[in-house]
């Protein structure tokens, strides 16, 4: 009362305090952390196996049902359905990390019934894909290690891959989680790195592509790409070589040896890793622009759209004679494979569907199946928004089917 | 709207880390030095105009004491006082209007140029107005073994020194900017003094307590902040140091003293409506006079004696106002 005396007392003073809550309530929201992560799981469970998309988003990882975009029912160990709750709500796949642990990476899934993943505070889970519990409720810590870990998790035998977010790639034992060995960067390792050939070959935000022994961590070469390289280099068979876009605006094609063979000159920063099908990559970029690209012909240009007005930050997904790409502009839109230009529907309007929240997740495809019953291909994308943290399209029509809150 | 504070403000940063040798440091605090130059005109104008408005506080109060039970008569009066003496209400707080949203904006670009995590970095894409600055990102973020975008808690243990840097810094210029405490002539604590007093200590510790748990990179541009504060306030206000450093000043137990309005000493100034200062005894005692005219002073010395511990206002501008 005394304070609201003093306060209404001095109108200056009062008013100083309104404006300033006037203006910090109109400045830019403060950006959280990261994006969802989401990939499609099986698990097994006695003779039954299904399909479920997997989410990991702040202190949540959650299994939700691509049929009809509700919480997968929780598994009893002999596989019935746990009984439900006190007010009769089904017990659904729901992990909670707890206290200070959050996951913006894909869980690794070990086996049908394991699943392993790394907090950004960099406390280790091995989740009981069944039960959903942890054998360690809180995680084990992994003690001398830098920065968080913001990329996803590579296991090889008895170790585990980890990039972390302020420098380094480590090795660690699968066993008890301790420091096998470290190759060293300047800056973070944001990417999931890629095993081949008994070599791992990961980006750092140093501008760096790395090669490094699989077993040992010897460093066997590095590349300067001009740019922040924030994806997990493309392996081609066709070619034998790697594609990786960078912040230099560049995509690269890479010998495995470390040369540069061809580079393709984009708009903007390249996040996403490319993918390609048939011989041509398809790259996009965070101003907005889809690539098709030429790897028979060093890179030549197909076609290049700009198709959203902001980032598009994940791989394109290609599926048939379609091409469908998610936005931080709120919106997923279908595209010709042929020329990049967006599709129209039966009615001649334009296959765009406007998600009305931000999205930096990759594009996931969920196939027909019988046990699922889901009748037709599903585009399933993840936004920042927890009323809508998923969101499934049906391929051929963009009729939305479901939409998932994280309550 | 914000993209148009932001990303110059992201460029200047990130040329000025380009220019000088690739550190974030440098470029923060060059960037926060620039910032508050160009600021400067509007930040003085706040700080003469908060002046102003202390100097006429203990004649406010003598007319809220007057007028307690007459709002209107009160209002009136106040109004008359502030035209008197040139001095506009909102003269404190139009220029501070102007600058809050360059503040958030210095605070925002620093946060995304240092670019943590994931979403800074991908929101960065984009706000460079010049090019070829984008092979400079993400920018070198450690120092001295300190990771700039980490918490202090999260970084070595020597890190610990800037949020107590943080707490000095925003204490010695919280105190600066606040009056001491007076006394109402019945001798009972003044409320909303004493509580602006113990804003001082408050806020010192809260700026202390973000700075634990934001990134240090933000803890810097604190600090740089407040001692740009702090040499611009010792230099605007003749500043006595010692006078700073007196805990629990003398004043606060004595009864304020009259002002010169009241006492009748400022005769002759209510004729100049564009004489800007009002002076009391009691602001003689513990504020600086640099603005009082000689004659006046001399006259409040031989009068009542107490200017002798005051700072001696300077010859030039004593003359100006004497004219």
């Amino acid at each position: 009362m005394n304070i609201w005396k003093s306060i209404t007392r001095r109108p200056l003073w009062g008013a100083a305090v309104l404006c300033v809550l006037l203006i910090a309530g109109c400045g830019p929201a403060p950006l959280g952390t990261g994006w969802a992560a989401i990939s499609l799981m099986t698990t097994q469970c006695g003779d039954t196996s299904t399909e479920n998309i997997l989410l990991a988003y702040n202190d949540r990882i959650v299994l939700v049902n691509p049929a009809d975009g509700k919480g997968a029912i929780l598994l009893n160990q002999d596989c019935k359905p746990r009984p439900s709750d006190a007010d009769g709500k089904a017990k659904v796949w729901d992990f909670r990390g707890g206290g200070q642990n959050l996951f913006f990476t894909t869980p690794l899934q070990i086996d049908k019934q394991t699943l392993l993943t790394i907090a950004y505070n960099q406390h280790v889970f091995k989740i009981d894909a069944v039960r959903a519990e942890a054998d360690v409720a809180a995680g084990t810590p992994i003690p001398d290690l830098s920065g968080h870990t913001v990329a996803d998790i590579v296991e090889n035998g008895d170790l585990l891959y980890l990039g972390l977010s302020a420098k380094d790639l480590v090795a660690l034992h699968t066993s008890d989680y301790s420091l096998a060995w470290t190759v060293e960067t300047e800056h973070g390792v944001w990417s999931k790195p890629l095993l081949h050939d008994s070599t791992l070959y990961f980006t750092s935000l140093d501008h760096f592509l790395y090669a490094a022994d699989a077993q040992t961590g010897d460093l066997k070469w590095k590349l300067d790409l001009e740019g922040a390289l924030t994806s997990t280099p493309l392996y081609d068979d066709a070619t034998g070589h790697l594609f990786i876009g960078s912040f230099a605006r560049k995509i690269f094609e890479v010998t495995l040896d470390g040369q540069i063979v061809n580079q393709y000159d984009a708009a903007d920063w390249v996040w996403g890793t490319p993918v390609i099908v048939d011989g041509i990559l398809y790259a996009a970029d965070l101003g907005g622009y889809v690539y098709a690209l030429d790897t028979t012909k060093n890179l030549a240009e197909i076609w290049k759209q700009k198709i959203a007005t902001r980032a598009i930050r994940g791989t394109p997904l290609i599926t048939g004679d379609t091409i469908i790409v998610a936005s931080r502009d709120q919106k997923i839109y279908w595209l010709n494979r042929a020329d990049g230009t967006v599709m129209n529907d039966s009615e001649g309007q334009p296959l765009v569907r406007d998600v009305q929240a931000e999205i930096l997740s990759d594009v996931l495809l969920v196939q027909p199946s019988d046990t699922l019953d889901i009748k037709e291909p599903y585009v399933i994308v993840s936004t920042l928004a927890n009323d809508k943290i998923l969101v499934a399209y049906s391929l051929s029509r963009a009729e939305q089917k479901w939409a998932y809150a994280l309550q | 709207m914000w993209d148009l504070i932001l990303n110059p403000f992201i460029t200047v940063i990130t040329l000025l880390y380009s220019v000088f040798g690739n550190s974030a440091v440098l470029a923060i605090i060059l960037f926060t030095i620039l910032v508050r130059l160009i600021m400067y005109p509007l930040n003085a104008q706040q700080m003469r105009s908060s002046k102003a408005m202390q100097d006429l506080q203990p004649e406010m109060k003598k007319m809220q004491d007057k007028y307690k039970n007459d709002r209107e008569k009160l209002a009136q009066e106040q109004m008359r006082l502030y035209r008197e003496h040139g001095v506009n209400p909102l003269g404190g707080c139009l220029p501070l209007l102007i600058q809050f949203p360059i503040w958030i904006g210095l605070y925002q670009a620093i946060n995304h140029a240092l670019a943590a995590t994931p979403l800074q970095l991908i929101d960065l894409s984009g706000r460079f107005l010049v090019s070829g600055l984008d092979k400079l990102v993400p920018l070198n973020n450690v120092f001295m073994g300190i990771d700039l975008t980490q918490a202090p808690t999260a970084n070595p243990t020597y890190a610990l020194v800037l949020p107590v840097l943080v707490l000095a810094t925003s204490w010695l210029q919280s105190k600066m900017i606040t009056p001491p405490a007076q006394p109402s002539e019945d001798g009972k604590p003044n409320q909303a003094q004493a509580m602006t007093q113990s804003m001082t200590t408050v806020m010192p510790i809260m700026m202390g307590m973000f700075s634990l748990s934001f990134s240090v990179g933000l803890s810097i541009y604190f600090i740089v902040s407040n001692v740009i504060s702090i040499i611009q306030y010792s230099r605007q206000k003749n500043f006595q140091w010692r006078d700073l450093l007196k805990f629990g000043s003398k004043s606060a137990a004595q009864p304020a003293p009259k002002s010169k309005l009241e006492s009748g000493m400022t005769t002759g100034r209510l004729d100049r409506p564009k004489e800007k200062k009002v002076t009391s005894e009691s602001l003689m005692k513990t504020k600086s006079d640099d603005d009082e005219p000689e004659v006046e002073k001399t006259r409040a010395e031989k009068t009542n004696g107490t200017n002798s511990n005051g700072p001696k206002p300077k010859a030039p501008r004593a003359k100006k106002a004497a004219k």
